[in-house]
């Protein structure tokens, strides 16, 4: 564990990846449907985290 | 009857001859009892100026006429070109010029300059006082390829086109005809013509032209094609060649195809677009056939390039455009602009792409395959819980 890392930076950081794959799944070459999944997924995923920062 | 005459001819081309030219020429004729006679004078008495220039590849070319007869312009001809590749083979075999409407006697053809350099021959040769009647599309009947427009897009020379794209048939293929109803054969018919203008994409290979035999049931390929360097094509067919009873169904039907060369292509989609076709009947509207020839040259260089280094022509990359027609098809733009020193040209090269997968009209591009969709999402998905993971393992 890194000394100075609070659970807030860790939600930052999350939030920051979160941010990027948001990003990247809307970008990429996909079936609506299929870009619909992998935003949900990601969605969920970043939740999951949040909430066990939490 | 057209007479194919023995005539010396000569003209220079991009001026008008000088007076210290002499012109000979013989004409056959017949007398009132259909004796033939020659008639050979060296007076200017009949002029034909072949008008040709310097060029360089890629430019549009244009080979022009003016047809005097005592100094009078003549505009009811009929005027045949004749056009070598310089290594001499045949690139037109007479092909109708058309009249510039309203002029003084003027005729053209329109050419894309090819990339071979060197000396372009031409000889030109006129029959008149020749009439024509006209007759354009009626229907067009796809076998293959992909239609836009219709048939009524090639009434007029507009840049309305009536597209036919190639279609994937084992290779990238296009087949299809038009119809003309109600072509009469006039009196006095001397022979039919069918004009093509538009173009061509796909420089892989050409589209030729084919009639319908209606005494063989078959089609019969013209001489000349259709290739990217060719915005204006026509095929002449001299009765004395070709039989109007059979290409002429006896309800006035003519049928009109046009092929790709090679079907088992694959490496281009090519796009056919006809601005305008007709199909002209010819008669001597006029006494005996009058005819005259002569001839002139097109120069072709890379001006100011050593041909050593001619292959250091610059290339640049001024616009990229890619685009869905529709739901399964792509069309890529690329404008390149082609720059010999100071000079540059835009050369415009499209090509059709079929989506097997669809085409994705956000982003311009063919969707991949399934599998490699799938292994997207469950990758990025996977990377995403490992990224996370080692961030909550190792840093905090």
């Amino acid at each position: 564990m890194v000394k100075g890392i609070t659970p807030l930076h860790e939600a930052l950081f999350l939030m920051i990846l979160a941010v990027a794959f948001f990003l990247l799944a809307v970008n990429l070459n996909l079936y609506p449907l299929e870009k619909f999944i992998l935003i949900c997924s990601v969605v969920l995923i970043f939740t999951i985290f949040f909430a066990s920062i939490a | 009857m057209l007479f194919l005459l023995p005539q010396i001819s000569i003209a220079k081309s991009g001026t008008v001859p000088p007076p210290s030219l002499t012109e000979i020429i013989c004409e056959q004729r017949t007398d009132s009892k259909g004796h033939p006679y020659w008639d050979c004078f060296t007076n200017q008495k009949k002029k034909i100026y072949v008008f040709g220039t310097e060029y360089v590849p890629f430019e549009n070319g244009r080979i022009y006429i003016q047809l005097l007869s005592k100094d009078q312009p003549i505009n009811n001809a009929l005027c045949l070109i004749d056009l070598y590749y310089p290594d001499l083979s045949v690139w037109f075999d007479d092909a109708a010029m058309l009249y510039l409407n309203g002029s003084e006697g003027l005729y053209y053809f329109d050419i894309i300059i090819p990339d071979k350099v060197g000396v372009y021959m031409t000889t030109v040769k006129c029959f008149y006082i020749i009439d024509e009647t006209y007759d354009y599309a009626d229907n067009a009947v796809v076998l293959k390829g992909i239609e836009s427009g219709t048939f009524q897009d090639t009434w007029k020379d507009d840049n309305e086109y009536h597209d036919v794209r190639e279609k994937q048939a084992g290779g990238y293929t296009l087949d299809f005809y038009y119809v003309f109803y109600n072509v009469s054969v006039p009196e006095n018919y001397t022979g039919m013509t069918i004009y093509w203008i538009g173009r061509w994409n796909d420089p892989e290979e050409d589209v030729c032209i084919y009639i319908w035999d209606w005494c063989n049931s078959s089609w019969i390929k013209l001489k000349n094609c259709i290739t990217t360097n060719t915005p204006m094509v026509s095929n002449y067919l001299d009765t004395s060649i070709w039989n109007s009873s059979c290409l002429v169904a006896p309800s006035g039907t003519v049928r009109v195809k046009l092929n790709d060369t090679d079907p088992s292509e694959k490496s281009y989609f090519g796009n056919l677009m006809t601005d305008f076709i007709d199909v002209q009947m010819h008669y001597l509207s006029f006494g005996a056939i009058e005819s005259i020839r002569g001839g002139g040259e097109l120069h072709v260089s890379n001006p100011r390039i050593p041909s050593i280094i001619s292959e250091m022509v610059e290339e640049r990359l001024i616009h990229n455009h890619n685009y869905c027609i529709n739901n399964t098809t792509l069309k890529k733009e690329v404008l390149i602009e082609k720059c010999y020193f100071d000079e540059c040209y835009n050369i415009t090269r499209s090509e059709i792409i079929e989506c097997k997968w669809g085409c994705n009209v956000e982003a311009g591009e063919c969707y991949p395959p399934p599998y490699e969709r799938m292994l997207v999402v469950i990758g990025i998905i996977a990377l995403i819980i490992i990224l996370v993971y080692l961030g909550r393992r190792f840093l905090w």
